[in-house]
């Protein structure tokens, strides 16, 4: 599985160092970035061989900094006062769609949110996401990805980790953007091992059909 | 044990009485209704299933609904549906095909299938499997009772949709039961401890898994040697895996795709009903 770069604020510089073409990919920041610098950005990738451009709407957390969010046209205004129900995610997702095919992408991941806690129901949602996605994407040359977001010391337990995998291996999608909750600061190492050995064994089981997935460790919980 | 007795088989007669078919008689029964054979003019045979009255009407309404989305030449074909009154009460029935070549438990009690014949077996299964699964249905009860043949040498065709799970709308079954609903000795680990979130398609690819398993080798997937088949299902319970002895035997006989079909975890088996059909058929190639 290759390394795909997550473009931060500026980190998209490092993407066009030499030293550092072995990327499999780079996956894009609405958060930090709008339309037209995303554009541009991708317009110095194209031609690139072997290197996959995955867009993440980035609907992680409502309730944090927005940046250049709401720049975006699949951006939900009501995000505060939403119920997050099925038909609330439905045009969303069909906008996430178009955004990457309008962009030209090489995969789009599913729009999801950081949710309280972590129950069944968290999964089968993000699955419907992914399905309709992969609906929305029909036709065209974006692939859809499914994103999973999962909480690292849950997947400690391996007998959770098998029941996520098992629901979000569901998905039609043939990829999966796995990102993993931890309570670490950005750029710091992780010292759980069970926690590990379970997020490999997720990224594994999730890699769906054999495309690379992506898997991230980001955000505190 | 005494003989069963029909107490739908006035309403059964009169129905036939109605429709102008010959009555013959019951021949199965289960929890929501009656089975009798039924004689049009021309002469074709039809089973006649009559609805208990009071009988969970959702479940019912599920499995017709499910049959009438089904059309498949390996599923049983429903023919009518319709109400009728008989003594002041209303009864609600169906038409089914006949199914004269008896069912794959009659089969086996005969003898076990050899591997061509379990690969013919799972070739029509699978596909029955893969319309039920495009269908967004969960059938939760395959096995060889539910298993018919039209005709002696003919495919085999399923039936018995009674407690179907549709993905598009509402469990009925109740979280808080130790198990959902299914024969045990069939059932896949997510459908014996009542895990509902990972009930899909590939609760059904296990069941059909160890139907195939028990019609080529005659005992359980997961059980072990000296192993009773109540302890199988412990083990299916526990998601211990499948027994050894099975590991080796399928590995003998050929047919690795079984081994996959009947993984502890959902995630661990074929992901897509047409992966699972080519994976199965790519075991028959060059016999």
């Amino acid at each position: 599985m290759p390394a795909f770069h997550q473009i931060g604020h500026d980190s998209q510089n490092l993407l066009f160092e030499d030293s550092l073409s072995r990327f499999g990919g780079a996956i894009l920041s609405p958060l930090n970035y709008n339309h037209a610098a995303i554009a541009a950005q991708l317009e110095k990738l194209r031609g690139r061989n072997n290197f996959a451009t995955i867009f993440d709407p980035h609907l992680y957390r409502p309730q944090s900094e927005r940046m250049c969010l709401p720049e975006w046209d699949y951006y939900p205004k009501d995000v505060e006062t939403s119920d997050f129900s099925e038909r609330w995610w439905g045009p969303i997702v069909d906008a996430v769609a178009q955004t990457g095919v309008g962009l030209g992408t090489t995969a789009v991941a599913s729009p999801a949110i950081v949710p309280k806690s972590f129950p069944d129901d968290f999964f089968l949602q993000l699955v419907v996401n992914g399905n309709r996605l992969e609906t929305a994407l029909r036709g065209t040359i974006v692939k859809p990805m499914q994103t999973v977001i999962a909480s690292l010391p849950d997947l400690a337990s391996p007998a959770r980790a098998m029941t996520i995998a098992s629901i979000v291996s569901r998905s039609r999608a043939p990829a999966c953007l796995l990102v993993l909750l931890c309570g670490l600061e950005p750029r710091r190492e992780l010292a759980d091992p069970e926690g590990s050995r379970a997020q490999c064994g997720l990224s594994r089981r999730s890699n769906l059909v054999g495309n690379p997935s992506p898997s991230r460790v980001a955000l505190p919980t | 044990m005494p003989a069963y007795t029909y107490v739908l088989e006035s309403v059964a007669q009169a129905i036939c009485a109605a429709l102008g078919f010959t009555f013959g008689g019951g021949f199965n029964h289960g929890s929501f209704k009656e089975a009798f054979l039924a004689t049009k003019k021309d002469g074709e045979k039809l089973a006649l299933k009559v609805l208990r009255p009071g009988c969970p009407t959702e479940r019912s309404d599920r499995e017709v609904d499910a049959m009438k989305r089904c059309a498949h030449p390996n599923i049983v074909a429903l023919i009518e549906l319709a109400e009728f009154e008989h003594a002041g009460t209303k009864y609600t029935y169906l038409l089914e095909q006949f199914m004269e070549g008896g069912s794959l438990d009659d089969r086996l009690s005969s003898g076990l299938l050899d591997r061509k014949n379990v690969l013919a077996l799972g070739d029509e299964l699978i596909r029955a499997l893969v319309h039920i699964a495009e269908k967004e249905l969960v059938h939760r009860d395959f096995k060889p009772a539910n298993i018919l043949y039209a005709a002696a040498g003919g495919e085999a065709l399923v039936c018995d949709f009674g407690i179907v799970r549709d993905l598009s709308k509402e469990s009925l079954t109740k979280t808080f039961l130790l198990a959902g609903p299914g024969t045990p000795f069939f059932a896949a680990p997510e459908q014996l401890n009542n895990d509902k979130s990972l009930i899909d398609w590939r609760t059904d690819q296990f069941a059909v898994g160890v139907t195939l398993a028990v019609a080529h080798l005659g005992y359980h997937p997961y059980q072990g040697d000296g192993e009773t088949s109540e302890q199988a299902i412990l083990n299916v319970v526990s998601r211990r895996g499948p027994a050894e002895k099975f590991v080796k035997a399928i590995a003998a006989a050929k047919l690795p795709a079984l081994e996959k079909m009947v993984a502890r975890w959902p995630v661990a088996r074929f992901r897509l009903p047409d992966e699972l059909l080519a994976e199965w058929r790519k075991q028959g190639v060059g016999i």
